[in-house]
Order: C-alpha cells, then sequence, then structure tokens
C-alpha cells in the first residue's frame, strides 16, 4: 500500500503481483484437473492400503480419499519444498453417512500415520525420536505436514495452512 | 480511453474466453489497480481486499464466457462482478480457499502518527459507505458501484447491467436518498465528507 492521504490506498504493483500470482495459477491448475485427481488418488489409496493391514490407530482419519483440497493432505518427512519429498504419503477425511465431510486435522492425521510406524524408511524420526512438534503449511495449493514448530512455514517461504490444520 | 486501448481490450476479451490465459492476465494488470479499489469500498476495508480481488479475477475467468465489453473495455463487467462478490463475499473466500492460502500476508503498513490519523478519518467513512451499501438491493447496489463511486456514465452502467437508461437514472435517484438516510443514521454527513458525487451524466 503506498498512498496514505487518500482511501483506499492504492494497490502497490508488488502485491499487485503477488496477487496476479495466485490467480494464474489457480487458472493452470484448473486446465488438468483430472490428472491431478488421478495421480492423488493413487497415492492415498496405497497409504490406506497400508494402514488399514497394518495398524488400526490411524485409520479413522486415513479410510478414504478425497481429491477436493480442504480434505486432502500430505505427511512430509523433513522440511523441504521438493514436491518428490512431500507428496509420497497422502491422507484423507472421512465421509460421514449424511454425505458431509468431517473436518480434517491434518497434524493428528500425520501424526497418527507417524506413530502407527506406517511410513517409509525416510520417516526415520518415529517412535521415540518422534519430533515434538508437526506443522501445517500450505506448497502449491496443498495441505502439507511437515516436521517442526510455528516457524517452519516461514523459514520454507510458504504460508501456514488456513485451512483447519 | 484512446482506439488502441480499445481494439486491444476487446481482443483480449476474445482470446481470454478461448481459454488464452495469457490474454487474460493482461486484463489483470489493466484494471487490477480499479478493482481492487472498488472491492475496498465495497468491503469499507483493506484488510480483505486483497482476497477479494484475487476472488473477483478467479470468478473472471470461471465465467470467462460471459464477460461483457463496454465501450471497448471489460473493466465496468469486472467492477460488476466485484460488487457481486462483495456481497457473498464469505462464501467467495470459502470457494477459492485453497488458492488464496497461496497468498502471503501483505506487508505491515508502517505508523506515522498524522498518517495514521487520516487514514483512520477516511477508513471510517468508508466502512460507512460500505454499511449504507450493504442496505441497498442487488441491483440499486450495482448502479449506485457503478455511477457513484465509479465514475461510469449511466449508459455504460445500463449497457453493463442489461438495464435501460431511464432505469438506472431511477434507481439511481431512489438510492441517492437511502444512501444519505443511511449514511446520516451511521453518524456520518456525507454532505459534509463529500462522499457522494453528483453522478451526472
Amino acid at each position: 500500500m503506498t498512498d496514505s492521504s487518500s482511501w483506499p490506498p492504492q494497490l502497490d504493483p508488488r502485491r499487485a503481483a503477488q496477487i496476479r500470482s495466485v490467480v494464474m495459477a489457480e487458472i493452470h491448475d484448473q486446465a488438468a484437473p483430472r490428472r491431478r485427481r488421478r495421480r492423488i488418488l493413487t497415492v492415498v489409496a496405497g497409504a490406506a492400503a497400508v494402514l488399514l493391514a497394518g495398524a488400526g490407530t490411524a485409520t479413522a482419519v486415513l479410510l478414504y480419499a478425497q481429491p477436493d483440497q480442504a480434505n486432502l493432505g500430505y505427511c512430509a518427512p523433513v522440511a523441504s519444498l521438493d514436491r518428490a519429498v512431500w507428496d509420497r504419503y497422502a491422507f484423507g477425511a472421512v465421509q460421514a453417512p449424511d454425505g458431509t465431510w468431517e473436518t480434517l486435522d491434518a497434524v493428528e492425521a500425520c501424526a497418527a500415520m507417524r506413530q502407527a510406524g506406517v511410513l517409509g524408511a525416510e520417516f526415520q524420526d518415529g517412535g521415540a525420536n518422534a519430533p515434538d512438534e508437526l506443522t501445517a503449511c500450505i506448497v502449491e495449493g496443498e495441505l502439507v505436514v511437515f516436521p517442526g514448530g510455528s516457524g517452519t512455514c516461514r523459514r520454507l517461504g510458504v504460508p501456514e495452512a488456513a485451512v483447519a490444520p | 480511453m484512446d482506439r488502441v486501448a480499445v481494439a486491444d481490450e476487446t481482443a483480449l476479451a476474445a482470446a481470454a474466453a478461448q481459454g488464452d490465459a495469457a490474454a487474460f492476465g493482461r486484463l489483470y494488470d489493466l484494471h487490477v489497480v480499479r478493482v481492487h479499489a472498488h472491492c475496498a469500498r465495497q468491503l469499507g476495508t483493506v484488510q480483505d481486499a486483497d482476497d477479494l480481488t484475487a476472488v473477483v479475477f478467479m470468478e473472471a475467468w470461471r465465467r470467462r464466457d460471459a464477460v461483457r465489453v463496454v465501450d471497448g473495455t471489460v473493466l465496468p463487467w469486472l467492477l460488476v462482478t466485484a460488487t457481486n462478490v462483495a456481497r457473498n463475499h464469505r462464501r467467495g473466500l470459502r470457494r477459492y480457499r485453497s488458492a488464496l492460502a497461496k497468498l502471503p500476508p501483505p506487508d505491515p503498513v508502517p505508523d506515522h502518527g498524522g498518517e495514521v490519523a487520516q487514514r483512520m478519518r477516511t477508513a471510517d467513512g468508508a466502512r460507512a459507505m460500505a454499511a449504507a451499501l450493504a442496505s441497498l438491493g442487488a441491483t440499486d447496489r450495482r448502479v449506485v458501484s457503478l455511477c457513484l463511486i465509479e465514475d461510469l456514465t449511466y449508459q455504460q452502467a445500463a449497457d453493463v447491467l442489461g438495464l435501460s437508461h431511464a432505469a438506472v437514472r431511477s434507481r439511481l435517484s431512489r438510492s441517492r436518498r437511502t444512501l444519505r438516510d443511511a449514511l446520516l443514521a451511521a453518524g456520518y454527513d456525507p454532505d459534509a465528507n463529500g462522499s457522494e458525487g453528483d453522478g451526472d451524466d
């Protein structure tokens, strides 16, 4: 914001560019929704199958995949923006009998997956060495839970999750 | 607006309607400042104006087949879209929540005594105006927003809203009284602060 003597203050070019990037990213995302949905469903189905077979504690939040962003999240082994690192283990919310989706607690879901020990070898910090804190961030529009405290998202340069973390 | 700009914008709108994202981005560049100011006026605050501006353009892209060019510009159509989105802005923010989460928080505004006091006075009037706008019906709010706030001509407003020139004039006359009463009831004298223009055609 620039001019403080008139109202409203004029949008400054830097902020306009930030808004532009969000708008254009959304436009490009709309161009390939079907491809994204297939990939996400595959990942979630794989994670859910492992959990259903070997762990009972986390299944409440892992039964179904939901390709809607608000009902989907990823559990990352380390704080990294590399998609190949964070998008391997996804989880989804549970659909109630009336068709509504329960609120997804992403941090709780990821913690349950870690405690259940069903994630890959890259999650070497499980059990007694589990991270004290997990934080949900937004990366490329996806809900991603990283190990670390509240400053994790800021250090990565991404916003914290605004949707029920 | 000169002839080159008129020709360009019509072509850009046509290209965007065909799915040309770059053309749509150019329309964004042309109008984002006006749309942002319009959003702030509709809400009476700048706090949500950034998000609402993004929603306006995402909605514009979603409904790009319906974009209407008036006098060679899509600005009136964007302003109407902004007015519509502002009326249900909570719903709009929810729809695009995931996309908006990518938008970093705005930079903090430095505190400079007198400037802040001036900002508070003008922001107070803006909030009163936004509340007064909210007291209008949907169509009246669109007419007022275009003619009294954005200074479009009656004919431009009529064209983009699909109303007759006489209907715009009639709605404005009635809405002026409603706005004035609402502002006075809020303890804000529109004559003393010049918050309304004449809106003459």
